[in-house]
């Protein structure tokens, strides 16, 4: 039963939700941005599996739709986010010096700042079109992640097989590409999956708020609707984008952990 | 001669490990016994299972080892079909253990003096500072009061070792089992601690195991050596008979290749 | 016969702490030897005597603080200042070549054994093709080679791997090799037989190693030339002979500390050096060694020792250590070794 462990699971689910998210527009029925197809605050049925919101949306629709907005914000931020990590920490990690000191004095600024409401004050300054949430959510991760991939080189750099390359005449940028970053790579992966599920969080914060793209539907927009729909008994406004918002973020939290495990080298 | 009932009988022992899906032995089918007084020396290379053997006498095996088969007998009674429960009662009362690093085995945030206090409690007796005061002065611990009010990373090296052995001797256990106490130490030290160990035995008349890969450590203290290799037990007897008349291949490649490498110093010994 | 290394009053200070409170921590302070071809050099000493710190300073992969270091007749710091033409710098990089204590850890744990061995080729440039790499393992004694090329570091064992990290070393068929602690990971066994390659390697390609090690037994079969090191200083230097007659107490009782695997170890007394060996932060006045030290008086306190000519290439740092009252050697040793044992 070896297939059933939890690597293989999680690398599944993911891809599912990824086909959902690619599909979108084959799978879902209907046009989630479209308020004039239905009546308003109809209960799951036949027409509409995940029933309707107050404004006449297909609830099930939107669910699809927010997923890929979840997908495409999560992924896009995460590796914005992470190249610049990987690169400021690697420079700062093995060479140090003033210019390493001083990113990581940037990121140390930013890491003191509330990160949500720097991002919330940010995307209402700009306006809230996806490109800019994208890019904000990427610029407010980077300096956590910066911070771990710096320590991680900190520690491999007093190895002995870099001092062995050291000894063996390997110049600098051969010694960062070659002998750390392979070794940084799970943490790497781990803290990309994790970054990408925060930022499907604060995505769907940002559309609960209300500060989402319009043209790009949101879990959290269709959770900002619960709120009121749940007092006239709309369960199903708050039940199913929840449900899509918990799989989405376990999935990766998950995900991060058993990547982690399975690609950390076995030290004999 | 009368035939004393052994403090401790390990029979048939087999302990498996289990590694992604396959399965290693890790001890196969040893069978040995150590009587009261009595000093043992297990030798043998990494993954030949000697520590494995201590982990089972003392219950801390990790998760993936299975004991298949054997029966290890304390006093008469089979360790291993005793409840968690019985088996705490017995560690670090009757049955100790010591460990290469000692200060990486105690509680940096804690006080020696209430690392001792903690143990006491753990085992339901009452807490005697002097006892322990006097089992470090045994031990040659030079200002024991200090050293009762100081936190472990404040210790030398040496004196961690023996606060850590006070700590293994203190509830007056039958046994102690010394895992591997000299490897990867300076060559001072390691002598420094098999002296230590000589004393404890010679004032505290107590049985012990030494789990080692140095044959000249097990030679310097044992009374019987065990020779493991591949989780068999290929080799029983005293150090002269190890050393100078060995049954096994195995033994004799051993000792023939740690002659060699001795050759220079033998001749020096004062 | 060249001298290849010549290291001479080298410091290395490091500094430990915070921004506000920086400490030093004199890793060497003040060691000079020399390293001739053809020759095994050994360095014995202990944690804290900075034998480690000099290997990394000999091996040209940090710079020494004060003092200088020369390497086939080129002062380093030429080499690190890039004073030097480039292929005379290709020239002394090849040719000083370090091998590791830990097995495991000096040997990229994501990279397969070809890649590893075929790696200082590639720094260097030079053209290299399987067989190459499969006449490095056969050298090594790993056969056959082709099992091993596609390993990785986790699929051997500790002997296999030190045999690899002495593989890439040897690779470039370099003048000198420094061995730090190469046998200290290991079990007996492999010790004796990491020992031999050792040997055979030497003659087989006409090497020069400086060996670095606590481990006594192995270091007396194999030297030529010893120093001792003691919390960063030298305290007794010369060739091999000074294992037979050493004067410096710590030597003597170094020698003196090993555990012997013969029946007769469990009669004899075991004798250790009294007390700990001082740590890296800790300030001593006069001679390091005196608070061990059997022979020990007030200039010991207050004086640092000197490196002196005590006879035919052998120098000793001790204010106290004069054979001359004593007409045979064993005398002398035996009186040391009497005020110690009163001293446990």
């Amino acid at each position: 039963m070896r297939w059933l462990n939890s690597l293989t699971i999680c690398v599944v689910l993911t891809l599912l939700l990824g086909i959902v998210g690619l599909l979108a527009d084959l799978i879902a029925p209907y046009d989630p941005l479209n308020t004039r197809m239905f009546r308003g605050l109809q209960p799951p049925s036949n027409v509409n599996l995940m029933g309707t919101d107050q404004l006449g949306r297909d609830v099930f629709s939107w669910v699809i739709y927010g997923i890929r907005t979840s997908l495409l914000v999560g992924l896009s931020s995460a590796t914005i986010a992470v190249a610049i990590a990987v690169l400021i920490g690697l420079l700062s990690g093995y060479r140090g010096g003033i210019i390493g000191n001083t990113l990581m004095r940037v990121a140390d600024v930013f890491l003191s700042i509330p990160r949500f409401m720097l991002i919330i004050v940010t995307v209402v300054l700009l306006s809230p079109r996806i490109s800019n949430i994208i890019l904000v959510i990427a610029i407010f991760s980077w300096p956590e992640a910066a911070r771990v991939v710096r320590s991680e080189v900190l520690s491999i750099k007093e190895r002995e097989y870099v001092m062995a390359a050291k000894a063996l005449g390997s110049r600098d940028l051969d010694i960062m590409v070659s002998e750390i970053l392979p070794n940084v790579i799970p943490t790497i992966l781990s803290l990309w999956t994790l970054i990408i599920a925060d930022a499907i969080l604060t995505e769907s914060a940002l559309g609960f708020l209300g500060l989402s793209d319009l043209n790009y539907p949101s879990l959290g927009v269709m959770l900002m609707m619960a709120k009121n729909a749940i007092f006239v008994g709309g369960w199903w406004v708050l039940l199913f984008p929840s449900i899509a918002l918990v799989i989405l973020i376990l999935v990766f939290n998950s995900l991060s952990d058993k990547l982690i495990e399975r690609l950390s080298p076995r030290l004999g | 001669m009368i035939r004393l009932k052994p403090l401790l009988e390990v029979r048939e022992l087999t302990v498996v490990y289990k590694v992604r899906d396959t399965m290693k032995y890790a001890v196969k089918n040893v069978s040995f016994t150590l009587g009261e007084d009595e000093v043992l020396a297990i030798v043998g290379e990494s993954g030949s299972g000697k520590s494995t053997i201590a982990l089972s006498i003392v219950g801390a095996l990790p998760e993936n080892a299975v004991v298949v088969r054997g029966r290890i007998l304390f006093k008469g009674v089979d360790l291993l079909r005793l409840r968690p429960s019985e088996r705490r009662d017995i560690n670090g009362k009757e049955i100790s253990i010591i460990y290469q690093d000692p200060i990486a085995h105690l509680n940096p945030l804690r006080k020696v003096r209430l690392i001792f206090k903690d143990l006491f409690e753990d085992h339901g007796v009452e807490f005697n500072i002097q006892k322990v005061l006097e089992l470090l002065r045994k031990l040659k611990v030079p200002d024991p009061q200090r050293v009762l009010e100081s936190y472990p990373f404040q210790l030398s090296g040496g004196m961690a070792q023996r606060v850590f052995i006070a700590l293994a001797l203190v509830l007056n256990p039958k046994l102690l089992i010394a895992d591997e106490p000299t490897s990867a130490l300076d060559l001072t030290i390691q002598a420094q601690v098999v002296r230590l160990l000589r004393e404890v035995r010679e004032n505290f008349r107590i049985s012990m195991i030494i789990i080692t890969h140095d044959i000249g450590v097990a030679a310097s203290i044992a009374d019987r050596i065990l020779v493991m290799c591949d989780g068999e037990l290929v080799e029983e007897g005293s150090p002269e008979e190890v050393l100078l008349r060995p049954k096994s291949k195995y033994t004799a490649n051993l000792v023939n290749s740690t002659k060699t490498l001795y050759e220079g110093v033998m001749s020096w010994v004062y | 016969m060249g001298v290849l290394i010549e290291v001479n009053n080298v410091r290395k200070v490091y500094y430990i702490g915070s921004l506000l409170n920086r400490r030093p921590v004199k890793a060497v302070d003040g060691v000079s030897l020399k390293v001739e071809e053809g020759r095994t050099h050994c360095i014995v000493g202990e944690s804290g005597s900075g034998k480690s710190t000099l290997a990394r300073i000999m091996a040209l992969i940090e710079g020494p603080t004060a003092g200088s270091l020369n390497v086939f007749g080129v002062d380093s710091t030429k080499y690190f200042r890039k004073g030097l033409r480039s292929d005379e710098r290709n020239f002394i990089r090849k040719n000083i070549q370090i091998v590791f204590q830990d097995p495991y850890s000096s040997l990229n744990p994501r990279k397969k054994v070809r890649d590893i061995l075929a790696k200082p080729f590639k720094i260097h440039k030079i053209s290299y093709n399987e067989d190459d790499l499969k006449k490095l393992l056969d050298d090594v004694g790993l056969e056959p080679p082709e099992d091993y090329l596609d390993k990785y570091p986790h699929q051997l064992s500790g002997g296999e791997r030190q045999r690899v990290a002495i593989a890439r070393a040897l690779a470039l068929l370099p003048k000198v090799i420094i061995l730090d602690e190469p046998t200290a990971a290991l079990d007996m066994s492999i010790k004796a037989q990491i020992l031999d390659l050792l040997v055979k390697l030497k003659k087989q390609y006409n090497l020069t190693y400086v060996l670095i090690s606590h481990e006594v037994p192995i270091l007396t079969n194999i030297c030529d030339d010893v120093t001792v090191m003691y919390y960063g200083k030298v305290v007794e230097s010369g060739d091999c002979r000074i294992f037979k007659t050493p004067l410096h107490p710590y030597t003597i009782g170094l020698l003196n500390s090993v555990l012997i695997p013969s029946p007769e170890s469990k009669t004899r007394n075991i004798f250790a050096i009294p007390g700990d060996p001082p740590s890296s932060t800790s300030v001593v006045s006069g001679c390091a060694f005196n608070p061990r030290c059997p022979l020990t008086s007030e200039i010991c306190v207050k004086h640092e020792p000197e490196l002196r000519d005590v006879g035919i290439n052998h120098k000793v740092a001790c204010h106290k250590c004069d054979q001359g009252v004593f007409e045979r050697y064993e005398e002398y040793r035996d009186s040391i070794m009497r005020i110690w044992k009163e001293m446990l």
